[in-house]
């Protein structure tokens, strides 16, 4: 099983990292920290799983690149452009935030999961809210494994 | 019953009981208004004249020498609309002389408004409140008067007068403040309007004060039946002034919304106010709800428009002219001059005179914003303003209907109302607003018009209009004109098609003004229609050809309409992602569009199958240049493109929209300079990461080229001395043992080397001393080692800032109280969170507290502990360079008696580097390890704690926040360890020095974004430059003085650094000025600033090089004299005005050594 994670946070991109290679067997995992990184990823590889963080820069920080435009609302882009681009891959957000965006564009994550599920019905899972000191959301994220992995075998 | 009929003769009982009742009871305002509810409407006229005669007290006083401030008695229990206009015109009728009075005072008002008689305007206000006292009506027009004649400070002192004077803020109070807030010359309408109705909607108001009060202050011109019942009950509290303009304001509210079912009590009440009251309006609302015994037409304003229906614009302009100075009120008049003016070839300035009062300004500004200059908005918004705040005058009001309908895309457009209203507001009606009037406005207008002049022109169109069926011939009115009525017949009647038909017949008319009227009814029609798809192309044609006329083009509604049909319609076209900037830039929207515009400006790109902008000149002559040209322009942005597939990094975008640019310039020339201003911004955002990043990477530095020069005395002859020992034989032990270390190395054992040691001599003792002398020199020298650059550019703030940044950027760490130590309450997210309960604000407060004091404890640890060299007293410095006895061994194996001291120097210097590249790898692989995860505890901690205190949710935002912060805090990280790798030279690019103060600037603002720099007088010339070598060094220096600025300025959040750069001859001179917390010197800071000063001059500043925490003057002099060879050229102190200066004296080409 091949997974592609979208994640700027190290810390996170970490644990969620070695939670998946340590759930199911094989598991295989391309770890991207942007925007940019995660579509080119996704338009030059197959995945049977893609995890989104939502917030995200729009290329990946280094030592020459600043990142770009922070993109509050990254997750949900790359959910557009499979659309657009036609890549139909399950797709779960992982997110530490109940909110995104600020002022006007502030959404609950509750507001984002139900305009997603509306935008995207074909691929889109569901979202799991993770926190450091909790071990709840490796729960929810191993049944969307399970979940991916039975459809797989059918 | 009308008002004025008399009381009954033979009283009933219940009339006698009334009587009674209200001279015996106490409560005599709630006898009054249970009788308004008791009694039939019938007796109203008796009732109110009985009780002014006998029980005036139940009244409010209807001409109060000065308006009962903080005091309103209660309003009347409600009654239907339909009383409360019997009841008003009954009690108002009882003052009819006074209030014809009041009229006749006021005739003369507009004219002398309009001409800039301003003392006569103030005299007639005077004479009225002497005569009948106060009231809101004189306040709601001295205030403009007082703005316009004597400025803010005088209108602002009249308003806060009578709100201040007042106990309690009641409605007068309010009202006046926020009629005052409107008059402000620097508030714009629609803040106003935003502000306001924010503010008013968070008021606790009864619902029918909250109408009165936006009755008066927004002021309202389209009301419900019972919000106008409401608004008259609360004027009913109000002196007869007021409640009698409120009488006719409300009338004509009900009669521009065509509530049929009140229009025979408003011809009731206004027929027997007519008879005691002379006013103008009543004339014209009753000639507009169908009263035929009553004309508002006037002959030269009739005859004038048939001159301008009849196409002869020059007589139409000059007769308006000539009218409008006797009747400047009559918006027939100017609605005629302004459309003439337009339409005219002779242009206004030729027909007008140069006047600058009022009036003329209002024509100039009125025949702009009709011909759609491009001043036109602002001219707009200027008369928009006037007319708001003028609105009981009737010239104001028809000048608001005109500047709306001519701001409208909408054909048709009612502006809420207020087109409407204003006919009924104007004491003469001009003809040819009237298509945006409804059927029976239009046929009672037609009905007059026949009556009063059947042959006229404007008879005609009246006819036209109002039949909907017959048009005038073109020997009677223009074919333009004729082609309007056309057009707005068709339109009115829903047939789409013709109207689609006439609006592009009158497209092509030679007059601009027709042709702006015509793409209203286009584009509406085309909607109508239900072809979104060509409405929208027709409007990106219409706003490229013509910028400023965007309000006339239905954007908004085109996109409301927007559905996938059209999407599929116009994927690939260049109008789809042209339609989605105009939206994203005219439409308020919460979605800005960038997906959409990002994703139809990559359809454009594929289907002319290019993947970036730039690559597109080669087919631009296929496409439509101006869409070209604002496609890359407006959209061919660095924010759109950044998403782009075709882009691996920002700087690629950012070199896409350089191209981009170019491309521009060719195409567009007209915009040139433009173009190339933003390409310069760009270079220069580029040139200011690069050096940027040079300076990054030249924090580990050691100045090799000072130590060869440091040495060339003591060293030197100390190694001459070793040399020649070495060349008289002297035995420094024979090199078999290096090879036999080096055979056990090859095969694994290291200790072989540390085994190594040199015989206890003389000459070993001299070779010993200059390696150590050397390491020193490379690791502590005050002027040009390892640790006086670590001092500088890492511990000096830089480090302890940087790591700080995220966390202060969220709030989540707080600065020590200077007096105790302590760290400083977290206000900012007790505040921010809302918290409510004591304890739970306090435990959060300690919890954030405890945190920074941890963070800050890591962070001084870092800085005091390990970022140093180790040496006693610094034994967990990471910067290790312990040289074992085997390495000296290893090294003296090197030397030869024939070695010079240089190629000597070469070879330390290199084993040195060696040692330090060393360190820095394991600094790195600590970074990214302990302190990672060191401080990523410190955070996990913080975030479980709070979550801990979070039993409903209130705290998730601090949640959040500290998740975000984690993020950038880790990023952060990254960016400093990249610190730690060998220096790189900054090249020999030379460079500006303003190109180093930015540098600087940008570098404090990575860890204080607010901070500001100010260049006064700049220009650079070729001869001006630096070798590029010497930016790091001028980049400390503007880094400390601007680090002082950011640190110590009084400006919280806003440092300023006010920078200003003299050339002369031979020097550059640069002084920074910042303002600091106290506005004068304060002595201690004084006496501070001497002791340093005097230190420096008494050279006791390399002692201090290695020491951080202070102003840093020791580190700039130090990078002065030695790094730049500059002595003497450092001043800084306190101006009498408590101001800090730091100056700069710099030499032409400062050498490069």
């Amino acid at each position: 099983m091949k997974i592609l994670v979208m994640e700027d946070d190290e810390n996170k991109r970490a644990k969620v990292s070695d939670f998946l290679q340590g759930s199911v067997a094989p598991i295989t995992v391309e770890v991207t920290k942007s925007l940019q990184s995660c579509l080119r990823a996704l338009v030059g590889h197959d995945f049977d799983l893609v995890i989104l963080d939502m917030s995200v820069p729009t290329f990946d920080i280094g030592p020459d690149e600043p990142g770009g435009r922070p993109q509050p609302f990254g997750g949900r882009e790359v959910l557009r452009q499979m659309g657009r681009r036609g890549i139909s891959v399950p797709v779960v957000v992982l997110t530490q935030f109940d909110r995104f965006g600020e002022g006007d564009d502030m959404v609950t994550l509750d507001a984002l999961d139900a305009q997603l599920r509306t935008d995207h019905p074909k691929i889109y899972r569901g979202s799991v809210y993770y926190n450091v000191s909790t071990e709840g959301w490796k729960e929810v994220l191993m049944e969307h494994l399970i979940s991916v992995l039975s459809n797989e075998n059918l | 019953m009308a008002p004025h009929r008399s009381p009954p003769s033979n009283l009933t009982p219940a009339l006698l009981d009334f009587r009674k009742k209200l001279q015996t009871k106490p409560n005599k305002r709630g006898i009054l208004s249970d009788a308004r509810i008791d009694f039939h409407p019938r007796f109203y006229a008796h009732l109110a004249r009985w009780t002014l005669l006998n029980v005036p007290s139940a009244f409010v006083e209807p001409f109060p020498r000065k308006l009962q401030q903080g005091y309103q008695p209660r309003p009347l229990r409600p009654v239907n609309v339909y009383r409360e206009f019997l009841w008003a015109a009954s009690y108002l009728i009882n003052f009819g002389e006074s209030i014809d009075r009041f009229l006749r005072l006021l005739d003369t008002y507009p004219v002398t408004f309009l001409h800039n008689d301003y003392s006569a305007c103030q005299d007639t206000l005077d004479r009225v409140e002497k005569e009948f006292g106060s009231s809101l009506w004189l306040i709601k027009n001295r205030l403009p008067l007082l703005q316009t004649k004597d400025g803010l400070e005088a209108h602002k002192q009249y308003s806060s007068n009578i709100v201040n004077e007042s106990p309690i803020i009641g409605s007068f109070e309010y009202i006046t403040h926020y009629v005052s807030v409107r008059n402000e010359p620097s508030v714009t309408p629609r803040n106003f309007w935003n502000n306001f109705l924010r503010t008013h909607e968070h008021q606790t108001l009864p619902p029918d004060l909250a109408v009165y009060l936006r009755f008066h202050i927004e002021p309202a011109f389209s009301l419900s039946q019972d919000e106008i019942a409401a608004v008259l009950r609360h004027e009913h509290c109000s002196p007869v002034i007021d409640f009698y303009d409120t009488f006719i304001r409300t009338a004509q509210i009900a009669a521009s919304q065509h509530y049929d079912d009140l229009a025979p009590i408003l011809r009731e009440v206004l027929r027997s106010l007519s008879t005691v009251v002379n006013d103008k309006r009543i004339a014209t609302i009753l000639a507009l709800i169908g009263e035929p015994r009553v004309t508002a037409l006037d002959r030269t304003s009739i005859e004038i428009s048939d001159d301008f229906l009849g196409g002869d614009y020059g007589r139409a302009c000059e007769r308006a002219l000539t009218a409008i100075e006797v009747s400047p009120e009559d918006q027939g008049i100017l609605d005629t001059l302004t459309r003439s003016a337009t339409t005219s070839p002779i242009s206004l300035p030729d027909l007008a005179p140069s006047s600058s009062d009022l009036l003329h300004t209002i024509i100039r500004q009125m025949a702009s914003v009709r011909a759609k200059s491009k001043s036109h908005p602002d001219q707009a918004n200027q008369l928009l303003k006037l007319a708001i705040n003028n609105n009981s005058q009737s010239w104001a009001l028809g000048l608001l209907a005109i500047v709306i309908t001519e701001r409208s895309s909408n054909p048709m457009e009612s502006g809420q109302g207020i087109v409407q209203f204003s006919l009924m507001a104007a004491p003469m009606m001009g003809v040819l607003s009237l298509r945006h009037q409804s059927p029976a406005v239009q046929a009672n207008y037609a009905a007059l018009c026949t009556a009063a002049f059947p042959t006229a022109r404007s008879t005609e169109l009246a006819n036209a209009l109002s039949s909907s069926t017959e048009l005038p011939s073109e020997s009677v009115i223009t074919i333009d004109e004729k082609l309007v009525t056309a057009c707005a017949i068709s339109f009115g009647a829903m047939d789409y098609r013709t109207a689609l038909e006439r609006a592009t017949a009158l497209s092509l008319s030679n007059a601009p003004y027709y042709r702006q009227i015509a793409i209203r009814y286009a584009t509406h029609s085309l909607l109508g229609l239900n072809r979104i798809g060509d409405c929208i192309r027709l409007i990106v044609d219409h706003v490229l050809g013509n910028f400023h006329q965007q309000n006339i083009v239905p954007i908004e509604a085109a996109y409301a309409a927007f559905d996938e049909a059209t999407e599929a319609e116009l994927a690939g076209s260049l109008e789809l992602p042209i339609f989605f900037e105009l939206v994203a830039r005219y439409v308020q929207l919460t979605d800005p569009l960038d997906a959409r515009r990002r994703y139809a400006c990559e359809d454009f790109l594929t289907r002319n199958g290019v993947g970036r902008p730039s690559q597109i000149s080669c087919s631009t002559d296929v496409l439509d240049q101006r869409k070209l040209i604002y496609f890359l322009r407006h959209l061919c942005t660095e924010a759109v493109m950044g998403s782009s597939l075709e882009f691996r990094s920002s700087g690629e975008v950012t070199h896409e929209r350089l191209k981009i640019l170019q491309l521009l310039a060719t195409l567009d020339q007209e915009h040139v300079e433009n173009y190339q201003a933003e390409s310069k911004t760009l270079h220069r955002k580029l040139m200011i990461q690069e050096r940027l990043r040079e300076v990054d990477q030249s924090k580990i530095y050691v100045d090799l080229d000072s130590i060869r020069k440091a040495t060339q005395t003591r060293t030197l002859e100390s190694y001459n001395r070793y040399v020649s020992f070495l060349s008289h034989d002297f035995d420094v032990g024979a090199f078999q043992d290096i090879q036999e270390a080096l055979e056990l190395v090859s095969k694994g054992s290291l200790d072989a080397i540390a085994r190594l040691t040199l015989p206890k001599n003389e000459i070993t003792a001299i070779f010993e001393s200059i390696i150590g002398e050397l390491r020193d020199e490379f690791t502590i020298g005050s002027k040009h080692g390892l640790d006086c650059y670590l001092s500088t550019r890492i511990r000096h703030g830089t480090f302890s800032a940087q790591l700080r940044r995220p966390l202060e950027s969220s709030g989540i760490i707080t600065e020590r109280d200077y007096r105790t130590d302590e760290y400083k309450r977290n206000e900012h997210w007790i505040r921010q969170l809302n918290v409510q309960d004591q304890p739970i604000a306090n435990e959060i407060d300690a919890l954030l507290r405890n945190f920074s004091a941890e963070f800050d404890r890591v962070i001084s640890r870092v800085v005091n502990e390990h970022l140093q060299v180790r040496r006693p007293g610094k034994m967990d410095g990471w910067f290790d360079f312990t040289i074992v006895a085997g390495q000296v061994r290893f090294l003296s194996a090197l030397v030869r008696k024939d070695l010079p001291f240089d190629e000597f120097l070469n070879s330390v210097f290199l084993f040195l580097m060696n040692m330090l590249e060393g360190n820095l790898e394991k600094i790195q692989e600590f970074f990214d390890t302990k302190l990672k995860a060191e401080l990523g505890a410190l955070v996990d901690d913080l975030q479980i704690a709070v979550e801990s205190l979070d039993r409903d949710g209130h705290l998730r935002e601090l949640t959040n926040s500290i998740v975000s912060m984690r993020t950038e805090l880790f990023i952060v990280i990254d960016r400093i360890k990249d610190w730690f790798s060998l220096s790189h030279s900054s090249g020999n690019e030379p460079f500006e020095l303003l190109d180093a103060v930015e540098v600087a600037a940008q570098s404090v603002r990575t860890f204080r974004p607010a901070f500001r720099t100010v260049v006064e007088s700049y220009s650079c010339q070729e001869e001006w430059r630096f070798a590029g070598a010497q930016l790091p060094s001028l980049v400390d220096v503007f880094f400390i003085i601007f680090d002082n600025v950011s640190r110590h300025s009084g400006f919280g959040e806003t440092p300023t650094a006010e920078i200003k750069i003299e050339f002369s001859e031979s020097t550059i001179s640069v002084t920074v000025t910042n303002e600091c917390r106290s506005q004068v010197p304060v002595p201690s800071l004084v006496e501070k600033v001497m002791e340093i000063k005097k230190a420096i001059t008494n050279s006791e500043h390399l002692s201090a090089i290695s020491r951080e925490g202070g102003s840093g003057f020791h580190k700039i002099t130090k990078i002065l004299e030695h790094d730049l060879g500059i002595s003497g050229g450092l001043d800084f102190g306190f101006e009498p005005d408590g101001r800090f200066v730091t100056s700069l004296a710099l030499p032409y080409r400062i050498s490069d050594r």
